[in-house]
């Protein structure tokens, strides 16, 4: 089990991961979201021994890793632009990590660590559907192609842990759910833990079981794809994630939240004293919340593969099923649920 | 901030390299729509007069060799026994040579291309300089640090004497070379896509295997080009051989020139330069072959260079920079240090122990002690040197300017000639000068003296080889005026006269200041030619430096300083100053 210990780490003098602590359990796959510039390549990085942290640690069942080389850390890396070695053909890409193994072999003769070797290297590339690719140019395949190369060296020594980079950023959206999928099945199958950055929420829902958000150095929401979107528990999430509508507004003395819209029900969690600037999601889909039925003026329409996408006054935007006229009132009900503290 | 030196070295090096990549990489040329038009026949009489100066001083020359080369006369048991001889030391020289500069060069460019440290500019300028001295001043500071006569030898308590031996050749060479590595295996490394070495290091790869099994693979293209570069150079070395191995070594250069000056051997001379010519071929067909393949995966950010972490790396940096500064530093340093310091046994008073400053030196230079005819006082190779110099600079004006501009026109025809142009390079200098000595021993026109004797000859010489490097010059400079801005100019009313004056002049007149000081820094410290052609009385300043370093003499080897002295200072002069025609022109196109 992978343990990070409040993990920090400054760039050019601001913090940019700031005691960020979480696990990863077997066979668990585990989605670093957020932003660019959010830090969570570093943290990958830092997890990899490529970087070394300012403060806290990062555990191996326990055993602590932080002054152990990348080298001797067994964890795999998959990086968004592949980072083949142009020098060899596919074949000696994938059993690179295993003839740097070498000595981990039992003692066998060399014959008998090449068959080994082969016999591993086809299975690998067997599981990324690569076969007949292995006396190929790693410079003349496609970025899909390359991108199962790179997967298939990262398995090939079989790693502890497998740490993707934004692996699918540089492919186009059909290879992209393609390869997620391929993705998803092989971790699947080979139950090597996992963590994936990446600050594609779709990316992210899709492959992961438990996902972390990451906003200025801080985790600011952990739970399982369906949780996180269910329930952002912050504005910021709920804007990043394209929850729904957030507006703001203040607290009176019973319990209602005024805002430019009208005053609503707070319903918050947590107490929040008067005058405190709180933030509420406004969706169709989510009953989370609270039923209410608002009046608006349809400004634009566009056409989205799920049904239409009205833009409404004050910059809101909902889904509709049918399309509507602009200039046209409609009346749409919404669940409003309190966001907490702005 | 840029260093002077550091990016004239590179042109250099491009100009040198540039007759072996020319073919894969061509200068920028003119699109052609836009491009005024000239006719083929106005090309071709501009080109006239610079394809026959070629042909009578560079392809007849060469030519004579090529004929006294395969006579039977060449053919002799003892010139192909002393052939095989001195083939095997040069190749042995040039190997060892080139070996040792990846000792320091690998380890270099490491440094510079992944480590940032303070002072790293400067270091990196510093390893570029000796590549842009005169070989005479090279050879004059190890002399003056390593000599009978040196700095080491005299004034500490370890007697070190190299001169004469293959540590003192090997020494300059890596001096010489070291900065070639450092600059293409250096910026392979620098441009390396870190994320290859991490994808290694996660997949079980220590630092050593890293390297091993990853970036010398990877860098293998420009790890072979810079060594062949390196031994081309070590195996054309002529200088740092003549004057710092002395008479007990011999490679093909130096022999070339003691058959044709001191035995008069010509047909052996001929064997042998023709031996040499077909070598240099050879490497340049392979180095072309080597540079057209791919380099190295890039990726854009432009340094992934970054102060030392550990302890490890801290080292490596403290025991690198101190290696490099006084290895580079301490020969350049040697020689002034050592024309202003007299020293034991000095004047050729035996006995007479006298220590101190003294101006001495530089006074003698203005003197002719033995009062010969043929012994002119030192200072005359200052002047003779800077008239060389100057009718170089004209020559190779004349000759460079319409052959570039009419060359930018990107056709058949001028591809070919540029690389007829570019031909020179790939000549020694010796070889060069024997071509001068076997073609023009006869008097041009009957009743006249020989040719070879005229004080035109030399300058003739320098010019063969600084033409490919005016041209180098001048044609991007010229191909880069943009079309457009003529056109605007005369758009907004400007006559022909004025848009020539507004828009070519200013980008053409830079060009020409800095190919100018090319052909002179060329023309000042070329010692290979020199050394068959210049006339007893009429010696330049780096056959005077020789010829006094040879002599006995506390006196003689102080003026041998001094004249280095000079001779580096207008040459660090003329790097500088060609730096600054550079960057002034940076900011205008």
């Amino acid at each position: 089990m992978l343990t990070v210990q409040r993990v920090s780490k400054t760039y050019d003098g601001r913090p940019l991961l700031q005691h960020i602590s979480f696990t990863v359990g077997s066979g668990e796959t585990v989605c670093l979201l957020g932003p660019s510039g959010s830090g969570k390549s570093t943290l990958l990085r830092i997890i990899g021994g490529l970087e070394a942290p300012e403060a806290g640690a990062v555990l191996w069942n326990g055993v602590d890793l932080t002054s152990i080389p990348p080298h001797a850390r067994d964890f795999g890396l998959v990086f968004q632009d592949y980072a083949l070695f142009p020098h060899l053909n596919v074949f000696e890409n994938v059993a690179f990590g295993l003839r740097m193994r070498r000595n981990r072999w039992p003692a066998s003769s060399a014959s008998a660590f090449e068959a080994a070797l082969r016999a591993r290297v086809n299975q690998v590339l067997a599981l990324v559907n690569l076969r007949g690719f292995e006396t190929r140019k790693v410079t003349d395949l496609s970025g899909g192609e390359q991108q199962r190369v790179a997967l298939a060296r990262a398995l090939a020594p079989s790693p502890r842990l497998l740490m993707f980079d934004e692996p699918l950023g540089a492919l186009d959206r059909s290879l992209k759910e393609e390869l997620l999928h391929e993705l998803r099945t092989i971790l699947h199958r080979t139950r090597i833990p996992a963590i994936y950055v990446t600050h594609d929420q779709e990316e992210a829902f899709a492959i992961a079981d438990r996902v972390l958000i990451l906003h200025e150095g801080h985790i600011v929401r952990e739970g399982s794809p369906a949780e996180v979107w269910h329930d952002p528990r912050s504005p910021w999430v709920a804007r990043f994630l394209g929850a729904g509508n957030v507006i703001e507004g203040t607290m009176n003395g019973r319990g209602q939240v005024e805002t430019e819209f009208g005053l609503f029900p707070a319903q918050c969690r947590h107490h929040h004293a008067v005058g405190e600037r709180v933030a509420l999601l406004f969706r169709q889909e989510n009953k989370r919340g609270y039923p209410l039925r608002l009046k608006m003026t349809v400004e634009d329409v566009l056409f989205r593969r799920e049904g239409y996408e009205l833009h409404l006054d004050k910059g809101w935007i909902v889904r509709h099923p049918e399309p509507a006229q602009p200039g046209q009132t409609i009346s749409l009900i919404f669940y409003v649920e309190c966001l907490g503290r702005v | 901030m840029s260093i002077p030196s550091e990016r004239t070295a590179e042109v250099v090096e491009r100009g040198r390299r540039s007759l072996y990549d020319h073919i894969v990489a061509q200068p920028p040329r003119a699109g052609h729509d836009g491009r005024r038009r000239q006719s083929v026949l106005f090309s071709l009489l501009a080109l006239i007069p610079t394809l026959l100066f070629l042909v009578v001083f560079f392809f007849l020359p060469l030519g004579r060799i090529l004929a006294l080369g395969l006579e039977q006369e060449a053919f002799r048991l003892e010139h192909v026994r002393l052939l095989g001889r001195v083939v095997g030391f040069t190749v042995f020289q040039a190997a060892l040579s080139t070996l040792l500069t990846f000792l320091l060069g690998l380890p270099a460019a490491a440094l510079f291309a992944r480590l940032e440290f303070r002072g790293k500019t400067l270091l990196r300028a510093l390893t570029a300089v000796p590549f842009l001295l005169p070989t005479v001043v090279v050879a004059a500071g190890f002399n003056a640090l390593l000599g009978p006569r040196g700095l080491i030898s005299l004034l500490s308590p370890w007697p070190i004497v190299l001169t004469g031996t293959l540590t003192a050749i090997l020494l300059a060479h890596v001096f010489y070379n070291t900065t070639i590595v450092i600059r293409i295996v250096g910026n392979a490394l620098t441009h390396l896509d870190p994320r290859l070495e991490q994808a290694a290091r996660t997949l079980g790869a220590d630092s050593r295997r890293v390297w091993l099994h990853l970036i010398l693979p990877v860098l293998r293209v420009p790890l072979l080009a810079s060594g062949l570069l390196v031994f081309l150079f070590n195996f054309t070395s002529f200088g740092v051989i003549l004057l710092l191995g002395g008479p007990r070594f011999s490679t093909l250069e130096t022999e070339i020139y003691l058959q044709t000056m001191q035995f008069l051997n010509l047909p052996a001379a001929a064997l042998l330069s023709l031996f040499q010519l077909l070598c240099t071929l050879a490497f340049s067909v392979l180095y072309t072959r080597l540079a057209a393949r791919s380099l190295v995966p890039t990726m854009p950010k432009p340094s992934v260079a970054r102060p030392p972490r550990h302890r490890g790396e801290r080292l490596f940096v403290f025991i690198m920079v101190l290696l490099l500064s006084v290895f580079f530093l301490l020969p350049l340093l040697a020689i002034p240090v050592r024309s202003v310091l007299r020293l034991e046994a000095d004047m050729g008073q035996r006995g007479q122990v006298r220590y101190g400053l003294t101006a001495d030196y530089y006074r003698e230079l203005f003197v002719n002690r033995r009062g010969s005819v043929f012994y002119v006082p030192p200072a005359e190779a200052v002047r003779n040197s800077l008239g060389y110099a100057g009718a170089t600079v004209i020559l190779s004006l004349i000759l460079g300017l319409p052959a570039a501009s009419v060359l930018i026109r990107p056709t058949r025809a001028a591809r070919l000639i540029d690389s007829l142009l570019l031909l020179p390079l790939g000549a020694s200098a010796v070889t060069l000068g024997l071509g001068y000595v076997i073609t023009f021993s006869r008097p041009l026109w009957p009743g006249q003296e020989a040719f070879l004797t005229s004080p035109l000859i030399l300058p003739l010489a320098h010019t063969v080889i600084a033409l490919p490097f005016v041209i180098r010059t001048l044609e991007p400079a010229l191909a880069s005026i943009p079309e457009r801005l003529r056109q605007a100019a005369a758009a907004l009313g400007a006559s022909p006269f004025r848009v020539w004056r507004t828009v070519d002049w200013p980008i053409v007149s830079r060009a020409i200041l800095s190919s100018a000081s090319f052909a002179f820094t060329v023309s000042l410290g070329e010692f290979g030619a020199a050394s068959l052609l210049a006339r007893p009385d009429f010696p330049t300043l780096p056959v005077a430096i020789a010829r006094f370093l040879s002599q006995p003499g506390g006196l003689n080897y102080g003026q041998a300083m001094a004249m280095s002295t000079i001779l580096m200072g207008v040459a660090l002069v003329g790097i500088v100053l060609l730096e600054r025609i550079r960057l002034a022109g940076i900011g205008e196109f």
